[in-house]
């Protein structure tokens, strides 16, 4: 295999076999019920805690770097985890693996919709599962809030870290601004305010 | 209509997207109002297939493909949703040959602070959508807690989610 470029994290492709990639994008694609809140605890789950395929560090990287590019921010992260583990063939196993079984699962759920649509049973368990991924999705957000200030400096940076977060959180609840340009707005004030090297 | 029509209009879409829906205004002005391929209410169909489903709610785009052309339909939204987010790879690639710089740096950072002050309201505002009354804050609570606490699955506290939906809402 030639070796590739070196991905994003500063560490050289890995030897996880290819198998096992795929197996843990089918496993992530089957059973990550819930949306995007779900899907994103399961990779960080598999590749960060449970597997260390990756370390916190250069998984929050690629996961800050998926939110500005076009699309699905999931499948941004997923290419430059598989890109990290094994290069453009980690790529593939990623979207692939990744994609085949959730694809699979919403053809055929939309294929049954039209049965299951008319049950109010089907929509019962929805109104119970609705406040179950607003739970999911906090747990998300407090995930990521963790983990976006355990990176930062101490004193005063805190201050400035803090106020970048209030600020996204102002400019989308109360400016109503999109998030594209929110999140290009606190590139530019990060590069303005720079902290020591690292 | 045919697969390589819809495969154009969901790469379009996705193209100029950010987030799993984001792409939801270009999709329903070209369905809808310019080729009338698309109802609204198979939109609404979509979206909801899109929230149940496994994976990230942006493949509500394969529901809408599938209710439009079958499998075909299905996989040319699947096709087509590959692509953007691989523009990620020249943008890792700037960033490793910037990174020793620590204006770029301090830029990445700010910008992980960011999402995860965006994040933090999209989950408020999910909570705001979808809690009405003293169960569903037991579930979004419980679940919460399960998911912060525990290495249970994701699946397990949602299915308990649904049967208590049906017993209470039915």
């Amino acid at each position: 295999m030639k070796p590739t470029r070196k991905p994003p994290g500063g560490a050289p492709a890995t030897s996880i076999p290819l198998v096992q990639q795929w197996l843990s994008w089918m496993w992530i694609g089957a059973t990550s019920f819930g949306g995007g809140a779900a899907t994103l605890i399961l990779i960080r789950r598999e590749w960060v805690d449970r597997r260390r395929w990756i370390g916190a560090v250069a998984y929050d990287r690629a996961l800050a770097l998926s939110q500005v590019v076009p699309g699905i921010t999931i499948l941004a992260l997923a290419i430059q985890l598989g890109r990290f583990a094994r290069g453009y063939a980690g790529i593939l196993v990623a979207l692939v693996g990744l994609l085949t079984p959730s694809v699979v699962l919403t053809g055929a759920l939309t294929a049954a919709f039209s049965a299951i649509q008319s049950l109010t049973l089907a929509h019962a368990a929805l109104l119970g599962v609705a406040p179950g991924t607003g739970g999911l999705t906090a747990a998300l957000a407090l995930q990521v809030v963790v983990s976006a200030f355990s990176t930062g400096f101490p004193g005063w940076y805190r201050l400035r870290d803090l106020a970048i977060v209030a600020a996204s959180i102002f400019a989308i609840a109360v400016l109503g601004w999109p998030a594209p340009v929110i999140l290009i707005a606190a590139l530019a004030a990060g590069a303005a305010i720079p902290e020591r090297s690292r | 209509m045919t697969g390589a029509a819809l495969f154009r209009i969901f790469l379009l879409a996705s193209l100029f997207s950010f987030g799993g829906l984001g792409g939801l205004p270009i999709l329903h002005q070209q369905l809808v109002d310019q080729t009338g391929w698309a109802s609204e209410a198979t939109f609404a169909q979509a979206l909801a297939i899109g929230l149940i489903s496994p994976g990230p709610n942006g493949l509500y785009v394969v529901s809408l493909g599938y209710l439009l052309l079958a499998w075909p339909g299905a996989i040319a939204a699947a096709l087509a949703l590959m692509f953007p987010p691989l523009l990620v790879l020249p943008m890792a690639a700037a960033y490793e040959r910037l990174a020793h710089q620590r204006r770029v740096q301090s830029a990445v950072h700010a910008l992980g602070l960011a999402v995860a002050g965006l994040v933090g309201y999209s989950a408020f505002a999910i909570l705001r959508g979808t809690v009405s009354d003293w169960v569903g804050i037991g579930i979004a609570l419980c679940v919460f807690a399960l998911m912060t606490r525990t290495r249970i699955h994701v699946i397990v506290p949602l299915a308990f989610a649904g049967a208590l939906g049906v017993l209470v809402y039915r």
